[in-house]
């Protein structure tokens, strides 16, 4: 029973019991740090360096790595590399992309809902392996080796070789690469009858004529037109090179550029014939290529139907700009015409190629000093049965799948995205495909529809070799190693490609894992005993043994420059590539001029990767006037703007042929009347929350053919502006 | 080191940035690099750019033509590190600081977050943190330890990455020396910029590469709102007429007066 001196003990025993334990000190304790809203902080450690090279784009930018005990926190520029002297914003955020757990796949993945519905379960490699293995072995043993297709993204050409050797080994020649540029291939077999690498001697040109390339913002090796720029504008009132943009709308690199000629969208191959007419007319043009019988065709071709007088209203430039631009082009020492429209990672009409590279051939500027370059590859040397393959349209493919013209049984997509590219005919594609399987480091928009994820390393993560940057003028070769160990649970693509080939009894792939074929690819160069080391500026003549080579290319690279001195076996000015686009229309139109006024281009950015997503540091650095919201911005002339009566900053409805989307308008005078500019690299699906659904995809509402050829291209489209 | 040798140091040492508008493309390495080092964070979703949290920010800048005489140049504005820093003198709390080798500083535990800074700076070089920080889940391991993390309530800048001046000296004074080599400390988005438009050095040594560039480019050479006083340390270069005059946007009738050159 309680009484009032038994009540008051045990209050006053417990107070003084709670003073003396440890829990009023315990309490104030966590509300200090409550109160204090501590941030987590970096835990310290020791600094060590690595090299590497990044591998987020076909650039080859060589890396610093910092690290902290085994953390990665910072990436820099190597010294040694010739190709690069800072970063690029996308290699500057690796560390972000390294870390991005929501991004990167853990384990394999083995679909249970239905597709793309996002449920998955967790299986281990062995059960992953076993199922791949079975099921392309269960084709192999069908006969019908054709029904694996191989969608490619991988930004090492030694991967690619390894899977283009792979698909030849297992039989079927359905291998695609995603960027690569099918118009620009098929225009040169048909001019030089040559297939490898093309290669523009920037840095040696005095003359650049750029055709919608955004040089600054993602074209050829991305690192290295930056620190170009710093080479060629050293003194920027006594500049080492003229650099002139046609383009329609005032890119960074227009900006930039000592002059922009802002054209109507998809007359690039006019304006280059245009200019090609000057030359003719004036007889200006070097003896070097011309005199046959196919350079008189292309004369009289030119000289009857592209005169700059006629060609004013359909390019919207001047004739004046013709005359000057093509006067300064072939008066200069080492003029260089460069297609690949944007980032180059959309095709460009095969006829545009032709028409640009026919004025290089015009003033003999081709395998010289400041021209451009064709050139093998370490990898289509060392392989030469896989680059007399001539690249194919991955756009045209799958549509033909969708449509059920061609089988596919099992599609292999390694480290590519085409979800994304191709949004529409993939889908489509996809219900008559019965096995997708993604390579990926990352939960991409192909990853989120495919039936098997298999998670690779991120570059940091793994031994890669990287070979010749895009648009360099020579044959390199890099090591990058890995910088760190993986904390998911991922498997090198290569290492998975050969353990299969090897279950299935592949002939042709004798290697045990990746690193040994990267080992025998260093024996072969050094050999071969052609080219040098080069550390930053230096040239080193190679190492004693292939050992002490292998550990030199971690660190610096190897190159050829003398690879590309000669002359070149033919050039024919008018294929029949030349002979059809001149009859025809340059692209094929859908659509009314009347329901459809105005054109629809694609705007790239150097932070907006396309295939992949960018990182969180580059969403934030997108300016309001791309990305508003989830609202995706598009930039018209204020002219524009008010025909259709809407504001800077309202929404509307954007509309063309292939569907429509509402969009933000941002108004801006550096675009010509009458565009609409749409940012690509927005819109996916997968990744994590700071991308997926922001903005929409462009490509669901661009897209054309090139008439002469069928190539798909997404240069632009038709379409209308109508206020919400 | 005894107490007049470092003052010694202190007289010797004054770090000044000079970024050349012409040869800057507008990439955005360099913010992103900044980022990286500073642990900034980052919000699913920043398009707020009043609320969005950057040292260094690229401004376009037009020449407010109309098409197609449209210009465009890119302006990295990180903190002017002003010798007469006016947010120095608004702090009631002490917590941001001029030092001697002429880094603005601001500490923040002491900051609690009245923001007189960011109203007081002409260059809205200042962010305040008003959430709690985020990062993308993962990314906490790729801290740089050097830097602390802030937390919700205080007002941030651009610190001239000032520890890797720590880390430059320690090594300096490891090895006996007592001035830094030029280009031994260099921030963050300099070492990043692959155009290389942004130089960073000691002006008080007269053969340090910024002190050789404003020497040679002086008619070119320009800081941002210099009519304020606050005496940036931050110097701009640019051959174009129109640029300063738009950066600090001037009226019509005073552009004659204005040239691309300090007085």
């Amino acid at each position: 029973m309680l009484t009032r001196r038994g009540f008051l003990q045990f209050v006053v025993g417990g107070a003084l019991g709670a003073v003396f334990s440890p829990l009023p000190w315990r309490i104030a304790d966590e509300l200090v740090l409550f109160s204090q809203r501590w941030t987590p902080q970096g835990a310290p450690g020791d600094e060590s360096w690595c090299y590497s090279i990044c591998q987020l784009c076909p650039g080859g930018c060589g890396l610093k790595v910092r690290k902290i005990s085994e953390r990665v926190v910072q990436v820099e520029a190597n010294p040694l590399s010739p190709i690069n002297r800072g970063v690029c914003p996308l290699g500057a955020a690796s560390v972000q992309y390294l870390y991005g757990d929501k991004r990167r796949i853990k384990k394999p993945l083995k679909r249970t809902g239905k597709r793309g519905e996002g449920k998955w379960q967790e299986i281990e490699w062995a059960e992953a392996l076993n199922l791949l293995t079975s099921k392309l072995n269960d084709l192999k043993g069908s006969g019908a080796t054709e029904g694996l297709l191989c969608i490619d993204g991988s930004v090492s050409k030694v991967m690619s070789g390894l899977l283009k050797k792979f698909c030849y080994a297992y039989g079927t020649s359905n291998y695609f690469h995603v960027n690569a540029d099918v118009g620009a291939s098929i225009a040169i077999k048909e001019m030089q009858d040559f297939n490898g690498c093309v290669g523009f001697d920037l840095e040696n040109a005095d003359y650049v004529l750029s055709f919608g390339s955004q040089l600054l913002e993602g074209w050829g090796a991305p690192g290295n037109l930056q620190a170009l720029y710093n080479y060629w504008f050293e003194n920027p009132l006594k500049p080492k090179v003229k650099v002139v943009q046609i383009e329609p709308r005032m890119s960074d690199t227009a900006a930039k550029a000592s002059e922009w000629l802002p054209n109507l969208p998809g007359t690039e191959a006019l304006v280059a014939l245009g200019l090609a007419w000057v030359i003719l007319k004036e007889g200006k043009y070097n003896p070097r290529f011309t005199g046959d019988a196919d350079f008189e065709r292309f004369k009289r071709a030119v000289l009857e139907g592209f005169n700059p007088d006629k060609l004013e209203e359909k390019t919207g430039l001047c004739k004046d700009d013709f005359i000057r631009v093509a006067r300064e082009f072939c008066n200069a020492k080492h003029p260089i015409a460069v297609w690949g429209r944007g980032k180059g990672f959309n095709s460009t009409g095969a006829f545009e190629v032709l028409a640009i590279h026919s004025l290089n051939a015009l003033v003999g500027n081709i395998n010289r000093k400041g021209g451009t370059a064709f050139f093998k590859d370490v990898v289509d040397e060392v392989w030469p049965e896989i680059s007399t393959r001539q690249p194919r349209d991955l756009g045209k493919f799958i549509e033909s799948v969708g449509a059920k013209k061609v089988y596919a049984e099992i599609a292999l997509v390694c480290e590519a995205n085409p979800a994304y590219k191709y949004p529409v005919s993939f889908g489509n594609a996809l219900q008559n495909v019965p096995f997708v399987v993604t390579f990926t480091p990352f939960m991409n928009d192909t990853a989120l529809v495919s039936d098997l994820v298999l998670p690779t390393p991120f570059y940091m993560e793994k031994w890669e070799a990287i070979t010749t940057p895009r648009g360099f003028s020579y044959p390199v070769f890099g090591l990058s190693c890995p910088v760190c160990k993986s904390s998911y649970g991922v498997k090198h693509p290569g290492d998975v490609v050969l353990a299969v080939s090897k279950t299935l009894g592949l002939k042709g792939l004798p290697w045990d894992n990746y690193r040994n074929l990267l080992q025998y690819l260093v024996e072969k160069i050094w050999s071969k005993g052609k080219g040098c080391l080069l550390k930053g500026n230096k040239k080193v003549a190679l190492p004693s043994s292939p050992r002490q080579m292998w550990s030199e290319l971690t660190t610096c690279v190897w190159a050829n420059p003398e690879a590309v001195s000669g002359g070149i076996k033919k050039f024919d000015f008018a294929p029949s590539v030349f002979a059809e686009g001149i009859k025809r229309p340059v692209w094929s139109v859908e659509g009314k001029s009347e329901d459809y006024p105005f054109t629809l281009i694609p705007c790239e950015y150097l932070i907006l990767p396309q295939d992949l997503g960018a990182a969180p540091f580059l969403v934030k650095q997108l300016p309001d006037t791309v990305l508003k919201g989830s609202d995706l911005c598009v930039e018209v002339h204020p002219e524009t703007a008010s025909q259709c009566g809407v504001k800077n900053g309202e929404l509307a409805l954007l509309q063309t042929p292939l569907g429509q989307a509402r969009v933000r308008v941002f108004c801006n005078e550096c675009i010509r009347p009458g565009i609409i500019g749409i940012p690509v690299g927005l819109g996916h699906k997968g990744y994590d929350e700071y991308l997926a659904g922001k903005g929409i995809n462009a490509y669901t509402i661009l897209g054309y053919n090139e008439e002469a050829t069928g190539v798909a291209s997404y240069v632009m489209n038709k379409a209308n502006l109508v206020k919400i | 080191m005894g107490h007049e040798e470092k003052e010694n140091w202190s007289h010797a040492e004054k770090y000044v940035m000079v970024i050349d508008i012409d040869k800057c493309t507008g990439c955005g390495a360099c913010v992103v690099a900044c980022s990286q080092e500073n642990n900034i964070p980052v919000r699913t979703d920043e398009t707020d750019k009043y609320m969005s949290l950057n040292w260094l920010v690229i401004y376009r800048v037009t020449n407010a033509q109309p098409f197609p005489k449209t210009k465009v140049v890119y302006v990295p504005r990180p903190c002017m590190h002003c010798d007469d820093p006016i947010c120095v003198h608004v702090c009631p709390a002490s917590a941001t600081d001029k030092d001697a080798k002429g880094i603005v500083s601001q500490i923040y535990p002491r900051c609690f977050g009245c923001r007189y800074c960011m109203a007081a700076c002409p260059y809205h070089a200042r962010v305040f943190n008003w959430y709690d920080p985020v990062y993308p889940k993962g990314t906490e391991r790729g801290f740089n330890p050097d830097v602390s993390t802030r937390m919700r309530g205080v007002v941030e800048k651009c610190s001239f990455c000032n520890h890797r001046y720590q880390h430059a000296r320690d090594k300096a004074i490891a090895e006996g020396r007592v001035c830094l080599e030029d280009g031994e400390y260099i921030p963050a988005c300099a070492e990043a910029c692959p155009t290389k438009a942004i130089y960073f050095g000691n002006i008080k040594d007269p053969n340090s590469q910024v002190s050789r560039i404003l020497r040679e480019e002086r008619p070119h050479v320009f800081r941002l709102l210099e009519k304020y006083g606050s005496e940036p340390s931050v110097y701009y270069i640019s051959r174009q007429d129109w640029v300063r005059p738009r950066l600090d946007w001037v009226l019509e009738e005073e552009h004659k007066k204005y040239k691309n050159s300090m007085k």
